[in-house]
């Protein structure tokens, strides 16, 4: 699913965020991370009878649609991998400019 | 064949239910070891509520939600210290009314509040509980602000947090938070506890006269016998471990949370920073089904929330000192359910919430953005998915009456009550004690034991329990 090159047309890297994600989908229970990983195949491949291309090879704008159209799907498992995919990559994205001696907050 | 330890007491699992039991059973010279699954790393190994504690204490990567609709994804810690080591140490007694609770609908006995004193005093006196002496960082001030306009009663809660005596020129009191690590596992080693951490306790197994644990470090057994056992492991891993050794009666079937709603509030002046201290403030006027306080609001969280709201459009790297989040919880039913699954070593969690619980987390959120509104926030972003933006009172209106299952966002920050004790043996797992009824010499000792959500931040519970039953085990030794 990821460029590491060129994800956003940039060509700015990403290689940490996808290493934490893949770090967590490692660390999550099995039996959880399974069915992820099977519906993220079934996402990579959704449009390649129609279109003829797996999902890391699409261009930046086609990829987006796409996401956008499983993000606000009626089925509820297509809403849920994104979030799932999508509040990894905003954790590990802003986590980058945090400053790292920041004491704050909390609900514990 | 695997190496074998024997000693007097072995305690499983070490965070706060788990520590103050170690500790209290070696200063009274018994002979324990503490087992622990996750790693022994400093308080300070990594900063607080970032991407590296998650790698560094998190079970399963923070990744095992209570599965149900809607799902509730939770934290546990795992490490020496549980987690103490990763939450804020908000403290609080257990509320007179849940102690009554207990002691009617689950018969737990010699547990009035001056049962419990000093115990909660001993607790507080080891971890330094206490309110902080400087400014209150504005998102409490704000919390306080709105509660007080509206006449509800609210509090600064009190933490287990080493203040220094210098108070900063801008008001600010600097200081070190305290955890199991910082206290009681380090007075339980000096008081000749053997810690072992990183080893998993798999089974537990009766062996005549003693239990024998059966664990493993990696791939390396290693077997503990003691005369007696109290399992610690929190209210997932305690009945995960009881039922994988065939201990089921009431075990890990009446799993309780406290599910939150999330609301990210934008108001004209600062509330947030890179130095902030913990936002202590919580509202205590609908307690205990009702609770509301200051939550996570880290530039991470922020954007993390505001992934519900993709129309918002907010620049947050410009905007985020403006912004706080807060959270409305309810005291969750006893409706959660812990199973093992084949070839797993994470258990399986399912979670409901009825109609009636939903409803009052509605009621809950309104009251919670009421508040906000009354502090002087402009825009309020419950999490929910597809909910507008929130600009005044009047748009109260569009939240649902009983949250949408499938569009709402909860979490819980803690776990409770999946082996609740008592003496109605028909409907507890353990007795007034932790005794494990029909297995002697077997004790729960943590959340687990906690009949009902206390509505309040448990540590402080878990703790004067603990203590307590590690005494009352001890006089009859």
């Amino acid at each position: 699913m990821h460029d590491s090159h060129n994800a956003d047309g940039t060509g700015a890297s990403y290689d940490d965020v996808t290493e934490f994600v893949l770090e967590q989908l490692r660390k999550m229970p099995a039996f959880l991370s399974r069915p992820i990983l099977v519906a993220t195949a079934l996402f990579g491949m959704s449009r390649l009878l129609l279109e003829g291309s797996l999902f890391h090879n699409r261009q930046h704008k086609q990829r987006r649609w796409q996401v956008e159209s499983w993000r606000s799907s009626r089925f509820g498992l297509s809403r849920d991998l994104i979030k799932f995919y999508s509040s990894l990559v905003v954790l590990a994205l802003y986590s980058r400019k945090e400053i790292g001696s920041r004491k704050i907050t909390g609900d514990g | 064949m695997a190496e074998s330890i024997r000693c007097q007491v072995a305690v499983i699992g070490s965070g706060p239910g788990g520590a103050v039991t170690a500790m209290t059973l070696a200063s009274k010279g018994v002979d324990v070891v503490m087992l622990e699954e996750g790693p022994h790393l400093k308080l300070d190994s990594c900063p607080p509520f970032s991407l590296e504690e998650m790698r560094q204490k998190y079970r399963w990567g923070g990744l095992n939600p209570a599965l149900g609709a809607p799902k509730v994804p939770f934290v546990e810690a795992c490490c020496v210290g549980g987690g103490s080591e990763i939450n804020s140490g908000l403290y609080h007694r257990t509320p007179p009314e849940i102690l009554e609770l207990w002691r009617d609908r689950f018969t737990v006995q010699h547990l009035n509040e001056p049962d419990l004193l000093p115990h909660f005093e001993a607790c507080e006196s080891a971890l330094n509980v206490q309110l902080n002496p400087g400014r209150q960082p504005a998102a409490s001030i704000k919390m306080k602000m709105g509660a007080e306009r509206l006449g509800w009663k609210t509090m600064e809660v009190p933490r287990w947090f080493k203040y220094s005596d210098v108070l900063e020129p801008d008001g600010i009191t600097k200081g070190k938070r305290r955890s199991m690590t910082e206290t009681f596992i380090p007075s339980a080693q000096a008081a000749g506890c053997r810690l072992l951490p990183s080893l998993r306790a798999r089974k537990l197994k009766r062996a005549r006269a003693h239990w024998r644990v059966e664990a493993a470090q990696q791939d390396t057994p290693l077997t503990v016998d003691a005369e007696a056992v109290f399992v610690c492991c929190g209210a997932i891993e305690t009945p995960a471990l009881l039922r994988r050794s065939g201990i089921k009666k009431n075990v890990g079937n009446t799993l309780a949370f406290s599910p939150m709603i999330k609301v990210t509030a934008v108001f004209e002046d600062e509330v947030n920073g890179e130095f902030a201290d913990v936002p202590a403030q919580q509202v205590k006027e609908f307690s205990p089904r009702i609770s509301m306080g200051c939550s996570i609001s880290a530039l991470p969280y922020l954007a993390l929330a505001m992934t519900e709201h993709p129309d918002a459009k907010i620049d947050l790297w410009r905007h985020w000192r403006r912004m706080s989040i807060y959270y409305a919880a309810i005291a969750g039913p006893n409706t959660g359910v812990v199973r093992n699954i084949p070839l797993s070593a994470a258990p399986l969690i399912r979670y409901s919430l009825s109609a009636e619980d939903l409803r009052d987390l509605s009621t809950a959120l309104v009251k919670l953005c009421r508040l906000l509104f009354a502090a002087g926030a402009t825009h309020l972003y419950p999490s929910i998915v597809g909910i507008s933006v929130l600009r005044s009172e009047a748009d109260l209106t569009t939240i649902p009456s009983e949250l949408p299952r499938d569009r709402t966002s909860l979490m819980a920050a803690h776990l409770f009550s999946s082996c609740p004790m008592g003496q109605a043996t028909d409907f507890t797992a353990v007795d007034s004690f932790g005794q494990v009824h029909d297995y002697g010499n077997l004790f729960i000792n943590d959340a687990s034991i906690l009949c009902t959500a206390p509505g309040v931040n448990p540590q402080g519970s878990i703790m004067a329990v603990a203590r307590r039953n590690a005494l009352h085990f001890s006089k009859g030794l």
